[in-house]
């Protein structure tokens, strides 16, 4: 098993979900990288991505759980080699244990440009924030929201992942509104944790050979 | 006013005007610069081969760069205007009006509102009278330039024909001449290319045509040997999924059979076909570049091909996990050994006609036999849904023809039936289109079906066709219509394209934004009406096509009516030579 990590900018932000796991499966073949099918009328190759971000947010901290026993390492230069601009592989890791990438991330920290610079504090110190949700309707998040701080411009913010999460597009166009900013903000995804720890860190235990067949 | 980077996000699918596709050759300004254009989306473009051996053709010449372009789908197109954002290439992000030359590919008769679009959208004058030196040289080819005539008041210059070697002589011509004049003058004496500047049309009182002025002969190009003629190594893969999302090769190019009604059947004469060692070669080069999972053997009938054992073995043994799709595969060619590559559950059949009667007169030489034969072989297979083409208003059509469709149906259901040990219950879909007479076939002078007629045959047809698991689609017939005038007309047309491109008509075979009502009312406003273009065209009358020699003599087309309207068939090219005029310039390899 390989867990990896893969960017989405330089384009390929523009990349949906789907599009993304039709360009994985593609270039895992070009590699010919040894990897495990399904077993059904269509077989398809086992690839588990973390959850999806939504088209336009560029990313640095994509994951991906691959069913293959390559060497990470050749795995990493090998998916180099048969990328296109801005989907790049920049870490790769062996794993003794099948990880639910999409499931065990929780939070996701964002590097966000174009709101105003505001006090944190109205945020973090309140008890309540509500916010606009895909669908219109107003929501209360601010259990979704763990850490948020300036960067100069940039406003860094740590928010829930996954399928409980805060999309940060949505939630900075609810700053802009409470604070004011441009109208088209740009999104950055930085690093995602389980909980509290880095992601990379919560992998660090399972490193190590899968001991079954693929 | 916003920045391509704050539009994007918000219209659908964007990464189909980003660029940077794996496998795309990347484009740097050279002495000769050529955009493709694609008059359609992204998605149906990318999975376009044409434009692809174009592409290759032209890379061949040195000092060139070719770059893509595809038609923004409405949402963008409307923020490219409202931000004054020029069209651009993906390649290298230039306006479009900084290339040498554009070229469009003209493969449907309704995407020719779309060439002005994109014209427009790149702020270059519409007409190629009003366009100077400074704008680049309009090209337009592929089959839908067999009768350029109503595109002929936008188009510089169109190649008819094979467009790989006429496409390269006219990048090396244009790497001497710069000047446009004396570059269009020049280049209208190769095989292959017309000039409608050089042309002049005049017209009799009825509207039908008095007769040709200027430059009035135009030779189809032709490549004679298509095993060594120039091919993609590797496709770009396409960033948000194509019609097509796997890899391509052209099996033959041309098709033995002669259906009366078929253009590509003519315009595609005579049949050649590459080599089983080149075609393997093909295949792996572009699957293995790509990541492809599926391949498709294209061609106008790839049961045709004589090696076709030898050619799936071949590609199966050096691809084994391929899955390779057939399609255009006829009825009588459908053996089990071809099918158990294919592993869908789906099977399409075209017997296009309801009764033999109606078949011959087509020359579709398929019997009902056979027909059940394809089918019974498919059901042992496996297969349990399959799909029936036909068409209506064929000429001398009555209604026993059309309940002989229903008659196939019952029959097909009837065998299903008896096939033991099935896991689904049947599905039958029945697709009926309307018969559109198209240039450089027999059928050219035939009258098409008027509202009236299709609403009796749509009558019948939905009475006969009322059975369960089959269901029975037809297409509009405003848009069929529309087809048929842009396909049999003439240069008074450009004003009627450009009216209804005006008034908002694009993207028009997309059934959403089809507008009969902007087509009939631009039609109306230039004089005419469709049945200038829809009646039966008289056998003595100068065709607007007239001018362009595809090798296929009218003698020939006009002896293969008269056998059609006395139920006579001929048969294919595989019975024998039957002289269409085509071995006159190639040696077929028919006796």
């Amino acid at each position: 098993m390989i867990v990896f990590r893969y960017t989405k900018n330089e384009g390929a932000e523009y990349l949906s979900h789907l599009d993304m796991l039709r360009h994985l499966n593609k270039i895992l073949k070009r590699a010919s990288v040894p990897i495990g099918f399904s077993k059904g009328f269509n077989p398809h190759m086992c690839i588990f991505m973390s959850a999806p971000i939504a088209v336009g947010v560029r990313s640095q901290a994509e994951y991906c759980l691959v069913e293959s026993n390559m060497d990470a390492d050749k795995f990493l230069k090998d998916f180099n080699d048969y990328t296109f601009k801005g989907l790049n592989c920049t870490f790769a890791l062996s794993v003794n244990k099948k990880i639910n990438v999409a499931g065990v991330i929780n939070r996701a920290k964002y590097a966000i440009k174009g709101v105003n610079k505001f006090n944190l504090e109205e945020i973090l110190n309140a008890t309540e924030f509500e916010f606009t949700n895909k669908k219109g309707q107003r929501k209360e998040v601010r259990n979704k929201i763990f850490n948020l701080e300036w960067d100069g411009d940039l406003l860094i913010a740590t928010v829930g992942f996954g399928n409980e999460g805060l999309r940060p597009d949505l939630f900075g166009a609810e700053l802009v509104r409470r604070y004011g900013g441009n109208e088209f903000i740009e999104v950055n995804k930085l690093a995602v944790f389980v909980n509290e720890e880095p992601f990379e860190d919560y992998l660090m235990q399972f490193k190590g050979e899968f001991s079954e067949n693929i | 006013m916003k920045t391509l980077k704050e539009i994007l996000p918000f219209v659908e699918k964007p990464s189909r005007y980003t660029g940077g596709e794996w496998g795309e050759v990347e484009c740097k300004p050279a002495k000769f610069n050529y955009c493709i254009c694609f008059p359609d989306v992204y998605e149906v473009g990318m999975s376009n081969l044409g434009i692809k051996i174009v592409a290759e053709a032209i890379r061949s010449v040195p000092d060139t760069c070719v770059d893509r372009c595809f038609a923004p789908w409405p949402d963008f197109g409307t923020a490219l205007k409202e931000n004054k954002i020029p069209l651009y290439s993906l390649g290298m992000k230039w306006d479009l009006s900084r290339f040498d030359m554009i070229g469009f590919s003209l493969q449907y008769e309704m995407s020719y509102t779309a060439l002005l679009y994109m014209l427009d959208l790149a702020n270059i004058p519409l007409k190629a009278s009003e366009r100077g030196d400074e704008f680049p040289i309009v090209q337009a080819g592929g089959p839908c330039a067999c009768n350029p005539e109503p595109m002929a008041d936008f188009v510089d210059l169109f190649t008819i024909g094979d467009g790989e070697e006429v496409m390269a002589e006219l990048a090396k011509l244009k790497l001497q001449i710069k000047n446009k004049r004396e570059f269009l003058l020049k280049a209208s004496e190769l095989d292959g290319v017309y000039v409608p500047s050089l042309m002049d049309v005049e017209y009799n009182e009825d509207g039908t045509i008095k007769g040709f002025k200027g430059k009035t002969y135009v030779k189809k190009a032709l490549v004679k040997n298509l095993d060594s003629a120039v091919f993609p190594r590797h496709f770009g893969v396409a960033s948000t999924e194509a019609v097509f999302d796997r890899g391509i090769i052209e099996v033959m190019r041309g098709c033995y059979r002669g259906c009366r009604f078929c253009q590509a059947g003519f315009l595609y004469r005579p049949v050649r076909a590459r080599s089983v060692t080149t075609l393997t070669e093909q295949a792996c080069s572009i699957v293995r570049h790509g990541g492809f999972s599926e391949l498709s053997l294209n061609s106008l009938s790839t049961g045709d091909y004589r090696e076709l054992s030898e050619l799936l073995d071949s590609i199966n043994e050096k691809l084994p996990d391929i899955k390779m799709s057939l399609p255009s595969l006829r009825v009588d060619s459908f053996e089990s050994n071809y099918a158990k590559f294919a592993r869908q559950s789906s099977i399409t059949f075209a017997p296009e006609a309801g009764t033999q009667r109606l078949r011959d007169v087509i020359n579709k030489d398929i019997t009902e036999e056979e027909i059940m034969r394809g089918a019974e072989n498919a059901f042992k297979l496996g297969y349990s849904s399959i799909k029936l083409y036909f068409m209506m208003g064929l000429p001398t059509e009555t209604d026993e023809d059309l309940k002989g469709i229903a008659n196939i149906v019952r029959k097909i259901k009837g065998i299903y039936g008896r096939i033991p040990s099935r896991a689904r219950s049947l599905r039958v879909s029945v697709s009926v289109s309307t018969f559109i007479p198209k240039p450089f076939t027999p059928f050219q002078y035939e009258p098409q079906i008027t509202a009236e007629q299709v609403e009796h045959k749509l009558e019948v047809l939905k009475k006969e066709l009322f059975m369960k698991g089959v269901s029975f689609s037809w297409n509009d017939f405003g848009l069929s219509q529309m087809e048929a005038v842009l396909a049999r007309g003439d240069r008074r047309l450009g004003a009627v394209i450009e009216k209804a491109y005006k008034s908002g008509c694009v993207f028009d075979g997309w059934q959403q934004f089809f507008h009969y009502d902007l087509w009939l009312k631009a039609l109306e406003e230039c004089g005419l009406t469709p049945e200038n273009y829809t009646r039966e065209f008289g056998e003595d009358e100068i065709l607007p096509w007239d001018f362009i020699d595809i090798f296929v003599d009218k003698k020939f087309l006009l002896s293969e009516r008269r056998k059609a309207l006395n139920n006579e068939v001929t048969g294919g090219c595989l019975s024998g030579c039957k002289a269409c005029g085509m071995q006159k310039v190639f040696k077929c390899d028919i006796k």
